[in-house]
């Protein structure tokens, strides 16, 4: 176990390692200029010195092993476009709305996804079924980008029920975090259902009904609880949908997320805060995909991970 | 003891014509193919898909209009009888754009997959076959790569390549093919243990011949099952990527740009949102239970 968690540690440093590398090169092959309109109005002296300020007139090996040196301290540069602030001052006054509005989506998507997962296999093949089965499938074909503007003009502007946009108070979450979890709930759903359907078809499922316990206690403790353990193995590509989702849901409904201000940074050139904002999305991803694969060892005693066949 | 003489024997009559094969043999696909019949809601999504298709092909060709052609004075119309679907801000024929898209959209998909059939296929082969200190290094390399969050690496890629199709298929190509590599691998894991490769082996056959001739036909099944799979996710990726705005760009259209700009003007014209919406979701609903229906098909796990 232990060697199993060093080793993943260690892939996760070559991982991040590389995704640096690799954002800091392709940044480097960027067409256009990160000082936008502005450097055509500038003399060619302040130009020199804007230049030479960011470190651009040096080699870029050099630049490279600067930005690394930096990284590693925990310095992800200055935003291009707001040269006040520092990339991790962006990150963490626009990160806490993404985390809440991607945690209140991840919950709703818990909540309805296992709870129809469950219903489609205890009612399989009836109308319950097939109900589930259609909602995971609706989950799966309209994507968040369409059902967002869907839900912000339907309930948001047409009936007034709940506000279409903006981030203000708790109304203001309910939209953002529905519109995000439907293809979760799909996932969810699908993985459930079949999971329970193949818990269901086990021995000691029988051997509890013929107990005489009651359909409570075996659905509870016998049927959910073991068909539960799959399910958090998807929990890693789970948190990729969601913090993908969060992009295009943040841009539909402005809340001021790092989605929103990740699509404004790729649409002006800012190259620090684009290089930054991908390292901590992949920094994020590839934590939560260690600890899922630690999770799921320490969970379920039957999966002896990194020992071999 | 009466001798027995040679009259006593006769030619029996052939009677049946037992050695006859009465039904054609099945072999895997037909099996597969037989199943996959019967399943209604599969059956279903190979029929959309097929009219989809159809409709990309000759859909474009049934209107008088072009896809590009600009009409200032008619811009923003609803359906009607000139313009099936409407038009768009600049009065371009919606029902010629929307095919246009489903086109590209789909063509978008297939490459892709294609790409990630050739490159996955190969490369979980080879890991699986060879083993050892391969596949361990070979495995490493995926498992950095499947670590990546591909549509972080797509929209950088996009931005250094510029916005296309080409650097969209490239774009998914670059990490897609790995969920395939490893689907292989796990199957050919099990394969290469089996006696007709130790059978194949022992009369001398290359490596790559019995990778080639014996162990892919093997995994094709699960093989066709993914690619069902890949196809919409590459056409998701695609418009996810417009909707940020690197993806296809005007007036070129695709699904994902026909989206994008319907979104924005849902407001006062929802036709030019509801038509590409419901193209997109007929695609992936389509190719999701086509895929579901194939699984069930051709896994002989699945079999009762």
């Amino acid at each position: 176990m232990l060697t199993y968690t060093l080793r993943r540690l260690l892939y996760m440093v070559i991982t991040l390692w590389i995704i640096v590398s690799l954002t800091f090169f392709l940044m480097k092959l960027l067409p256009g200029d990160p000082f936008g309109e502005a450097i055509t109005k500038l003399p060619p002296e302040s130009m020199q010195i804007l230049i030479k300020q960011y470190g651009l007139d040096r080699p870029v090996w050099e630049q490279y092993l600067t930005y690394m040196g930096h990284v590693l301290q925990g310095d992800l540069g200055v935003s291009y476009q707001y040269p006040t602030r520092s990339v991790v001052n962006v990150i963490q006054t626009a990160f806490p709305a993404s985390f809440e509005l991607g945690i209140e989506s991840l919950i709703i998507a818990l909540i309805v996804g296992l709870f129809l997962g469950i219903v489609a296999a205890l009612k399989h093949n009836k109308a319950g079924d097939y109900t589930a089965s259609i909602v995971a499938l609706i989950g799966i074909s309209i994507p968040s980008f369409v059902i967002g503007p869907l839900l912000s003009y339907y309930i948001g502007v047409k009936l007034r029920l709940l506000p279409a946009g903006l981030w203000l108070g708790p109304e203001y979450r309910i939209l953002p975090a529905l519109a995000l979890s439907l293809g979760t709930i799909a996932i969810l759903t699908r993985m459930m259902r079949a999971s329970m359907l193949e818990v269901m078809n086990q021995d000691f499922i029988k051997t509890a009904k013929s107990k005489g316990l009651s359909r409570k206690t075996i659905v509870g403790k016998h049927m959910i609880r073991n068909a539960i353990l799959p399910v958090v193995t998807i929990l890693g590509p789970i948190a990729v949908n969601v913090l993908t989702g969060t992009l295009v849901v943040e841009k539909i409904f402005s809340v001021p997320g790092l989605g929103n201000q990740f699509a404004t940074s790729v649409l002006s050139n800012d190259y620090t805060l684009i290089t930054g904002l991908t390292l901590f999305y992949a920094g994020v991803l590839v934590v939560v995909m260690f600890l899922t694969d630690i999770a799921y060892n320490l969970i379920d005693p039957r999966i002896r991970l990194g020992k071999g066949k | 003891m009466e001798s027995i003489s040679k009259e006593m024997f006769q030619p029996a009559q052939k009677t049946t014509n037992a050695e006859a094969i009465v039904r054609p043999s099945l072999n895997y696909w037909a099996d597969a193919w037989r199943r996959l019949r019967k399943n209604k809601l599969a059956m279903g999504g190979l029929i959309i898909l097929v009219i989809l298709f159809l409709l990309a092909i000759i859909g474009p060709m049934l209107t008088p209009f072009s896809y590009a052609t600009q009409h200032l004075k008619e811009t923003n119309l609803a359906p009607s009888s000139k313009y099936w679907l409407g038009t768009d801000d600049f009065g371009r024929d919606m029902w010629a754009r929307i095919w246009w898209g489903t086109r590209i959209s789909l063509f978008i998909g297939l490459v892709a997959a294609a790409l990630d059939l050739v490159v996955g296929v190969l490369y979980g082969s080879i890991s699986a076959y060879f083993g050892g200190k391969v596949d361990a290094f070979m495995q490493r390399f995926i498992e950095i790569i499947y670590s990546i969050p591909y549509l972080l690496i797509a929209i950088l890629l996009m931005m250094v390549l510029g916005s296309g199709v080409t650097s969209i298929i490239l774009a998914y190509a670059i990490t897609g093919w790995v969920t395939m590599a490893r689907l292989v691998r796990g199957q050919m894991l099990v394969l290469k243990e089996q006696e007709f490769v130790l059978a194949a082996r022992s009369l001398g056959a290359k490596s790559w011949r019995i990778i080639a001739k014996h162990l892919i036909p093997n995994v094709l099944g699960v093989v066709v099952v993914q690619i069902t799979f890949v196809v919409p996710t590459a056409i998701f990726v695609e418009a996810f990527l417009s909707f940020i705005g690197l993806g296809v760009k005007p007036p070129l259209a695709s699904l994902g740009n026909l989206l994008n700009d319907g979104a924005g003007v849902m407001r006062y014209h929802p036709h030019r949102l509801l038509f590409p919406t419901v193209i997109f979701s007929l695609i992936l609903l389509s190719f999701n239970l086509l895929g579901d229906g194939l699984r069930d098909a051709l896994d002989p796990k699945m079999r009762k």
